[in-house]
């Protein structure tokens, strides 16, 4: 037991996180790829003031689930639209501009040129949109979210609005916004300390000399400096 | 659009990649424990002195300070990874000084 367990002791955890790395990257493209079967729209008039079925979930009041799926009906209407370009290319340069910004704090109107830019939605329907995600952020970042507020829009306007619109995809695209919201730094924060503590502990560990010790330790004092401008971004968004 | 920060990161995600590598190799680790122990003491202290600086910056809220202090140690790590991989591959190709003195 002790001869099987020695080589996953050997491994450092450094190596451990930057699997993790490629894994979340990889995860992440996976997602995107899923994504591109998103092609067809919700319609403006499914939603009334009024919800045609029992109210179900216990993640929000029927009234923030109105405000928040009126403020992104507009936009998804004419992100959907694809008389002009198709879903493909607009999710492929969606993806390219959020995937370079995941991590930092980003202002809403960084966000906003974005969404005009790649998914062709007019400014009036991106600032509701926005404004909406902005004023019910606590209910959007809270986890399960997605998927109660998939579920109930299912429910009021049935499976088939969506097309081959999935729970999953929808889930990955709000995760998307939280995360551009400021998920972000505090993860990172954490994800930096962690490194720095397993620079330390390799460090030790391995006793690297000459030029590999110039490495190992500039490498962990990086770690730990990144944490702390994560940190700072995590406590000042 | 690449801004700085995310040109930082990336660099040190390649870093982690090839530092990574070089663990798992065992390229990074010396033959020497003795010299070794020595070292890990020296890294300690270097690493102790950057800690105070970077929580100084931190709590002084100098953070374009602290992020060009990254930068410098992002550039210093990415130069000392070049050249342990520039070693490695002169080992590996028998030009390393070491090496023509066994033979």
């Amino acid at each position: 037991m002790k001869n099987l367990l020695f080589p996953i002791s050997k491994i450092n955890f450094r190596v451990l996180l930057s699997i993790s790395a490629v894994l979340l990257i990889f995860v992440l493209s996976c997602q995107k790829e899923n994504n591109l079967s998103l092609n067809k729209s919700l319609d403006k008039n499914e939603l009334k003031e009024d919800l045609k079925n029992e109210f179900r979930t216990s993640c929000f009041t029927e009234q923030e689930f109105l405000t928040i799926a009126e403020g992104f009906t507009g936009f998804f209407v004419q992100m959907n639209d694809v008389s002009q370009r198709n879903m493909e290319t607009k999710l492929d340069s969606l993806y390219r501009s959020i995937s370079v910004l995941i991590g930092d704090t980003i202002s809403l109107n960084t966000l906003a040129r974005i969404y005009q830019k790649d998914l062709l939605v007019d400014s009036i329907n991106v600032a509701i949109f926005l404004n909406t995600l902005y004023n019910n952020r606590n209910i959007i970042t809270a986890s399960g979210f997605s998927q109660c507020f998939y579920d109930e829009l299912v429910n009021q306007v049935g499976e088939e609005s969506f097309g081959t619109y999935s729970g999953i995809e929808s889930r990955w695209f709000l995760a998307t916004l939280a995360a551009a919201l400021g998920a972000g730094p505090c993860t990172q924060a954490a994800l930096g300390c962690l490194d720095a503590c397993c620079g330390v502990a390799g460090g030790i560990l391995t006793a690297p000399t000459g030029i590999g010790a110039a490495v190992n330790w500039a490498s962990t004092g990086v770690s730990y400096g990144a944490a702390m401008v994560n940190l700072h971004a995590c406590v000042h968004q | 659009m690449c801004t700085s920060i995310e040109t930082m990161r990336t660099l040190m995600l390649i870093n982690g990649v090839i530092l990574a590598f070089l663990v798992v190799t065992n390229q990074l680790s010396g033959k020497n424990k003795e010299k070794g122990k020595g070292v890990i003491n020296f890294g300690l202290v270097v690493f102790a002195i950057f800690f105070v600086i970077v929580n100084l910056l931190y709590i002084l809220g100098k953070i374009q300070v602290l992020n060009q202090v990254i930068w410098f140690g992002t550039i210093l790590t990415s130069l000392a990874l070049l050249i342990r991989l520039y070693q490695i591959i002169r080992e590996k190709r028998g030009e390393s000084p070491k090496i023509k003195d066994l033979k």
